[in-house]
């Protein structure tokens, strides 16, 4: 009888073993895969220097898509994204702006015009956006 | 006990008289007694050793499979919290279900200021299309007007201030194409879904919304009352030839 339950052991100790095996396997790499994703994750310096070439180009039309994208997956600013989050947000407010003008929806006007003033204070070394943005809706189409 | 012979006083065990050396029958008895009794007292003592080994062995053995188990199930635990999404869907709509009164409060607030374009983005943000809960109910049609105000005005954001150097991407033919789509369905929809089962203050935000967009129109692409009701009768392919015009100053 003990000898049968030893056997038995013995069996279950192997595939355990074998288990054992799998399972370290997988947790090593869910650490790789963990460090990758903490890496991909710093893309700000990337960001910055994309945010900047399409400054370059005056493609406010890509910075503000990225900034739609990225305010689907929360409302709130990502640290460090504060001046592409500024930049694209008042080329929008400002966008908003001139329909509500011709609407002639005074409230949102003033909603909007506060907006944007509180926006441009912020904007430090990024202010000549907020003209640019002006000159291009104010020459559209 | 006394020696049968010399009646002299001797030890039960002695085999024999020490004094006259008659035998003693108690005493060879006895000893063979004893012999039976040792050899049986060594087999218990050989059995007891080999059993208390087997339990070694298979104590040992179900110690190594436990340590084992263990290790198993806190790999598998370590695995799978490495490899687990850092913003489960699940969990956005977990929230939404549970914030479901004040997120339907908020939405409500931004309809009621006209902030369209900010109600979808709290719809998109929450998750709230995927959710079902009773406070959501009858969002649907506003909400798919509301979708498709939010992606045209996107569209058309992103077309007036696009790159307008030579070096850079031009993707304004996909634009204007995505554009099209989005105000067929948008003036579409926002005939449509009027009549369905809402909240009675809905109608007026589509019809809100419609005016918008068409305010939004006239400013963007300068054009007059007459036009812009001829640019909206004409097909999605006609409205994308006078859009690439318009835009390219053709």
């Amino acid at each position: 009888m003990n000898k049968k339950v030893k056997v038995i052991l013995n069996v279950l100790i192997g595939v355990a073993c074998v288990f054992f095996l799998v399972y370290m396997i997988n947790m090593f790499s869910s650490f790789k895969y963990r460090a990758e994703q903490e890496k991909k994750k710093d893309t700000l310096e990337v960001d910055i220097s994309l945010f900047e070439y399409k400054l370059r180009h005056k493609a406010y039309n890509e910075i503000l898509s990225s900034y739609h994208v990225d305010r689907l997956d929360g409302l709130e600013v990502p640290k460090g994204y504060e001046d592409i989050f500024r930049t694209a947000e008042y080329a929008h407010t400002a966008f908003m702006r001139k329909i509500y003008e011709a609407e002639k929806n005074e409230d949102q006007v003033r909603a909007c015009t506060e907006r944007m003033q509180n926006l441009k204070k912020d904007m430090g070394k990024y202010k000549y956006t907020a003209d640019e943005v002006e000159e291009i809706l104010r020459n559209a189409p | 006990m006394t020696c049968r012979n010399c009646k002299h006083e001797i030890a039960p065990s002695e085999i024999k008289c020490p004094i006259c050396g008659a035998e003693n029958p108690f005493g060879i008895e006895h000893a063979k007694n004893m012999k039976k009794h040792e050899a049986a007292f060594s087999k218990t003592e050989k059995d007891v050793a080999a059993s208390t080994g087997m339990v070694i062995a298979v104590g040992t053995r179900a110690a190594i499979l436990i340590v084992l188990l263990i290790g198993i199930l806190l790999m598998a635990e370590i695995g799978n919290r490495n490899y687990e999404d850092p913003h489960p869907e699940i969990e956005v709509q977990e929230d939404a279900v549970k914030n479901a009164a004040v997120y339907a409060e908020q939405m409500d607030d931004l309809l009621k200021n006209g902030q369209y374009f900010d109600f979808m983005c709290f719809v998109f943000t929450h998750d709230i299309a995927m959710v079902d809960a009773p406070e959501y109910d009858g969002l649907f049609p506003i909400r798919s007007v509301a979708n498709d105000y939010y992606q045209c005005i996107r569209g058309l954001e992103e077309m007036i201030l696009r790159s307008t150097d030579p070096d850079y991407f031009d993707g304004l033919d996909t634009d204007i194409s995505n554009f099209c789509m989005y105000l067929e369905s948008f003036l579409t929809n926002a005939e449509n879904m009027k009549s369905r089962k809402q909240k009675e203050e809905y109608p007026r935000y589509m019809d809100e919304m419609l005016q918008e967009m068409k305010a939004a129109l006239k400013t963007y692409l300068a054009m007059d009352d007459v036009a812009l009701e001829e640019f909206l009768e004409q097909s999605k392919a006609q409205k994308a030839v006078e859009l690439e015009r318009i835009l390219r100053h053709e």
